[in-house]
C-alpha cells in the first residue's frame, strides 16, 4: 500500500495471523495464514491512536502496541487488542505514558507486562496487562538510560525475563537491566547475561567475544 | 517489578567496546583494541578499582 510507511511485521503467536502496523495510514494490518502458508485477504483496522510503531504478543494472543503520535512531545501511548473470530478487536485505547516517541514493545514471559522504549528521552516504561487483555501504566520511568537523551530504538529480554537490554544505536551503547529483583552485579553474572544475549562465546556479528572466561584479574 | 541498572555497553567501532557498570563504580572491562586515548591505568586510578581487560 503507498504511504503505509509499515514499522513491523511479526505472526501471532498460533502462526495463524501476520501483523502490520502502518504509521503513514494509523491502520493496523492483518493476514490470515492459512494452512499451506500462503496468505488470505488483507483486514485493515483503525490504529486506536496515531503512528502505530511496534508491537509485541502474549502468549495467548493479545497484541501490545505502541503508539508514538506522530512524534509529539509527552504523548507517547500504548493500546491492546485481542484477536477475536481471526480479527484484532480493540481492548484499551492509548494509554498515554506522558514520555515521547515511543518505538518499540516486549511482554515478559509470564505474559504480565510489557516494557516500551521511549525514543525521545532516554526511559523504558512498563505496562501491565491483564488477564482479559486490558492495559494500563505501571511506571513511565521504570528505567532510564540517560533522562532526556534520545537513542533508544529496539528492545529484547532473556528468555528467562530476567534481564532487558536495550540498544541505542545513535550513540553506540547497549543498556542492561535487572528485571524485578535488585541486580548485583559480578563478572560471572555478566558472563551469564552475555552468553544468554549473545549464545556461544563468540559473538560473530560483531567481533566480540563475551564470555567470562575472557575476564583477567 | 522494578528495572535496576546492571551495565552499559559501548562500543566506538564494532571491535572496540567498554562495559560500564551502572552503579558508577567505573569501567569494568574493555577489549583490547579500545582507543589508547584512555589507558587503563588511568581509568583504574580515577575510579580507584581494579581495571580488567581480556583481549579479542
Amino acid at each position: 500500500m503507498s504511504g503505509a510507511d509499515p514499522a513491523q511485521v511479526a505472526f501471532s503467536p498460533d502462526g495463524a495471523m501476520v501483523v502490520i502496523t502502518q504509521r503513514g495510514t494509523d491502520s493496523i494490518g492483518t493476514y490470515e495464514v492459512r494452512a499451506d502458508g500462503a496468505f488470505g485477504a488483507p483486514r485493515m483496522i483503525a490504529s486506536q491512536g496515531p503512528t502505530p510503531y511496534g508491537f509485541a504478543f502474549t502468549s495467548g494472543g493479545t497484541l501490545v502496541v505502541t503508539e508514538a503520535f506522530r512524534a509529539e512531545k509527552g504523548a507517547a501511548a500504548a493500546s491492546s487488542y485481542v484477536i477475536v473470530d481471526g480479527s484484532l478487536d480493540p481492548r484499551t485505547g492509548s494509554v498515554g505514558n506522558g514520555r515521547s516517541e515511543i518505538c518499540w514493545a516486549v511482554v515478559t514471559p509470564d505474559d504480565r507486562y510489557a516494557f516500551t522504549t521511549n525514543f525521545a528521552d532516554g526511559a523504558v516504561s512498563r505496562y501491565a496487562i491483564a488477564a482479559d487483555g486490558s492495559l494500563s501504566l505501571e511506571d513511565a520511568t521504570a528505567g532510564i538510560a540517560v533522562d532526556g537523551m534520545t537513542g533508544l530504538r529496539d528492545e529484547d529480554l532473556s528468555s528467562d525475563g530476567r534481564f532487558l537490554y536495550v540498544i541505542d544505536a545513535d550513540h553506540g551503547r547497549i543498556y542492561g537491566w535487572s528485571v524485578g529483583e535488585r541486580a548485583r552485579w559480578s563478572r560471572s553474572g555478566l558472563g551469564r547475561a552475555c552468553r544468554r544475549r549473545w549464545p556461544g562465546s563468540r559473538r560473530a556479528e560483531a567481533g566480540v567475544r563475551c564470555d567470562s572466561s575472557r575476564f583477567t584479574p | 517489578m522494578r528495572l535496576e541498572p546492571l551495565y552499559t555497553v559501548t562500543f566506538t567501532t564494532p571491535e572496540a567496546w567498554s562495559v560500564e557498570v551502572a552503579t558508577g563504580a567505573g569501567i569494568e572491562g574493555r577489549s583490547s583494541c579500545w582507543p589508547r586515548a584512555a589507558p587503563l591505568d588511568i581509568v583504574a586510578a580515577t575510579t580507584g578499582r581494579p581495571t580488567h581487560c581480556w583481549s579479542m
